[in-house]
């Protein structure tokens, strides 16, 4: 037998990386005025996405909570300026929103909505119920959004574990039917648009059952 | 694959001048007439390939070598301790025999010229070691063809020990490697080689991974301690014998990876090995091809067709002796249109298999209770299997079998290798297939198109990448860490500036 260690010889190396990196993958520390502020702006964003970013899915909202700070300021730029939202009503609705906010606003919004506790991606094994789940998240979403769905900065790919699946049905739709991550100005979502159009509807359905089971 | 008319009547008429009466073995119905205990030392023996002159000159043979004879002895360069191997790979020329006397030596070697042999002169039980002390990812690499690669040891590098990159005519002999990292050796895309008396262990994906490769001898060597022993991925009329292969978490395995450049692996003959308690826990990155092997598999057969196993022991492996599985039911496989997945024309000769499946998955389980069985499987079967064979069931605890025909041969002593009798010529290599020979040789070794084998599939790298193949040539220069869960990316700085542009304009124009 080889010695199981925590990092093995092999690994030990990545295990280092990994904890010199961790740096990069942790969030950085907003400033508790931020917050405050984030979180006075937040009251406005209750009716819909819940007191705790819960999300509400009878209203197609998503879950906000523990998703990252620049992803969450990224969209809502989007809604300003166009780039995201047009046609479909809850995305219109968003638009609307986001033209109340100050640039400054959209920031503190966003480092206070990180800091609300999201559910963490604790179950990695794969679903012998749902072993194509798996295996096409690995596939087509995880180099990106992580083998967990925990999501990458370094991508610019966000958190997508505790998502709900009809808001992610419903933006995987929008993607590949040219609603968003079409205009050249969009990079990252263009980036997804070509990847949501690899996906077939089975094998969208079973992704999206693999994350609801994270 | 097709199945020539031509092959029954060879098996006949040979039968026939053997004098040998047959009937028993052809019953239709797969039942035979008498007991059933065929001796694998008599009767007709498999021929495959052999009547397709062009793919395979195999068969008889006393040959043990695979690179060009030398019309004349180049110059013998000699690396000592406080050398480089490097150095001498630098000023060498095709003819000359580099040989590396006992010392630590810390580089990554690449081999971009011919008839290179690189031997470690081993005194007093001491070598030539290459340690990549945890820093290094490769520690050689070739590209040339007629290479030979002898008696050195290699250990603690990050991603390949050997690593062949559609290098033709090699011989990767006597060499002790532990630890390398993803793969210990692993010649990609390379016709006509040898691997033997080889000792690996401790490799996180495949201690001897033949990738992409036609005419493969795989003989001798001891490989333990890591996920997968012997791959035979993707690859054609490829021999495994004699070799020792224990407590990896799966022994030998053929396979078709999907997403490949290449999509059949074929003809493959298992035989006379040691598969032995390959019950050692999936260290494989969680997610990738790798990982979905059960811990306890002693020979995996996923989706490779006429593969046969042959007098081996297969013991002790804890999930199954032998699983033959399609791309279905196999874990962490994606689909590929243009490959087939269900593993046909298998033909299990006799084996001895004992105490396997003695703790198998709640999948072998449940089709236990669909033949209502009880037991320890030795074979398993899941999926479709067209045209499969089998010698002697009853000797085994077998699940998915029951229907299978009896093999119209007992043995395949009449290949003694696939090994071609004139070494391939020299590859040429027209400057606008460049791009896709380096793809295919170097990047398809750990990238399919649709799945996830090491790094991200190809597709993915199309998105991030889509106008900007500039931008991958410098990643594939100095890559960076940017999974967590992924293993570094080696630097592919060996390949010069041109080399890197026009691989990463080619692989983001690939489709599958």
């Amino acid at each position: 037998m080889m010695p199981i260690k925590i990092c093995p010889g092999n690994l030990a190396l990545l295990c280092l990386f990994a904890l010199l990196i961790k740096a990069g993958f942790a969030r950085a520390e907003p400033n508790p005025e931020d917050i405050n502020a984030g979180k006075a702006l937040y009251q406005s964003c209750q009716a819909c996405h819940g007191e705790s970013g819960q999300g509400n899915a009878q209203l197609q909202s998503p879950v906000l909570a523990g998703q990252y700070a620049w992803y969450i300021r990224r969209q809502l730029e989007h809604f300003r300026s166009g780039l995201r939202g047009a046609g479909n009503p809850p995305g219109q609705q968003m638009a609307a929103v986001s033209r109340q906010l100050a640039e400054k606003d959209i920031a503190r919004l966003a480092a206070y909505i990180e800091t609300l506790p999201g559910s963490t991606a604790a179950n990695t094994a794969p679903n012998t119920d749902n072993k194509n789940g798996y295996r096409y998240y690995q596939g087509k979403c995880g180099a990106c959004h992580g083998s967990t769905g925990q999501g990458n900065v370094l991508f610019n790919a966000p958190k997508l574990s505790g998502q709900q699946s009809g808001y992610l049905l419903a933006q995987m739709k929008h993607f590949s039917a040219g609603k968003r991550g079409a205009d050249k100005k969009d990079k990252y979502g263009r980036q997804m648009a070509m990847m949501a159009k690899t996906v077939t509807r089975q094998q969208l359905g079973d992704i999206v059952n693999y994350l609801a089971g994270l | 694959m097709k199945i020539r008319q031509s092959f029954t009547t060879l098996i006949i008429a040979l039968a026939f001048t053997a004098g040998i009466v047959f009937a028993k073995y052809l019953d239709s119905s797969g039942q035979s007439s008498r007991p059933a205990v065929a001796g694998a030392s008599e009767g007709v023996s498999y021929t495959g390939h052999l009547q397709a002159g062009i793919e395979t000159d195999g068969g008889k043979s006393t040959k043990a070598s695979a690179v060009s004879r030398r019309v004349t002895e180049g110059k013998t360069r000699v690396v000592k301790d406080g050398d480089t191997i490097m150095a001498a790979v630098q000023a060498a020329k095709p003819g000359d025999t580099i040989q590396v006397f006992p010392g630590n030596y810390h580089e990554t070697v690449y081999i971009d010229k011919d008839d290179i042999r690189l031997i470690g002169v081993i005194e007093q039980g001491e070598r030539a070691t290459l340690d990549g002390r945890e820093q290094l990812n490769d520690a050689i690499l070739y590209s040339g063809n007629n290479i030979v690669v002898e008696n050195l040891k290699i250990t603690r590098y990050k991603g390949n020990g050997i690593m062949g990159q559609a290098g033709n005519n090699f011989e990767i002999r006597n060499n002790i490697i532990v630890d390398t990292g993803v793969y210990g050796i692993f010649p990609q895309l390379g016709k006509n080689g040898i691997v033997e008396f080889n000792v690996v262990s401790g490799i996180e994906d495949a201690a001897i991974y033949v990738g992409m490769s036609d005419n493969i001898h795989v003989a001798h060597n001891d490989v333990f301690d890591s996920v997968a022993g012997i791959e035979i991925e993707n690859s054609r009329h490829a021999i495994v014998e004699n070799n020792y292969v224990h407590n990896n978490t799966g022994g030998i395995l053929a396979f078709i990876t999907p997403g490949l450049p290449i999509k059949t692996t074929y003809d493959v003959i298992i035989r006379n090995n040691f598969v032995i308690g390959n019950n050692h826990k999936n260290f494989g990155a969680p997610g990738s091809t790798v990982s979905g092997i059960p811990a306890g598999t002693g020979i995996l057969i996923m989706a490779a067709d006429e593969v046969i196993v042959e007098g081996n022991i297969i013991s002790d492996n804890k999930t199954a002796g032998i699983i033959i599985t399609d791309h279905e039911n196999a874990a962490n496989i994606t689909a590929d249109p243009e490959s087939d997945p269900s593993p046909d024309k298998v033909m299990l000769l006799d084996n001895t298999m004992i105490n396997n499946g003695y703790d198998t998955l709640d999948e072998v389980k449940m089709l236990m209770l669909t033949e209502f069985k009880q037991g320890h499987p030795d074979i398993v079967r899941v999926g479709e299997s067209r045209d499969s064979c089998i010698v002697n069931p009853e000797r085994y605890f077998t699940l998915g079998v029951g229907k299978w025909r009896r093999c119209d041969f007992t043995h395949t002593s009449a290949i003694d290798t696939y090994l071609l009798d004139e070494p391939v010529p020299a590859r040429d290599i027209d400057p606008s297939e460049r791009g896709k020979v380096v793809y295919l040789g170097i990047c398809s070794g750990c990238h399919t198109y649709t799945g996830r084998m090491i790094g991200p599939p190809v597709e993915i790298i199309q998105a991030l990448y889509m106008d900007n193949p500039q931008g991958l040539a410098d990643w594939i220069e100095q890559p960076t860490k940017k999974r967590e869960d992924y293993p570094p990316m080696p630097p592919q700085n060996y390949l010069d500036k041109e080399t890197r542009l026009a691989v990463a304009k080619y692989m983001l124009s690939a489709t599958n």
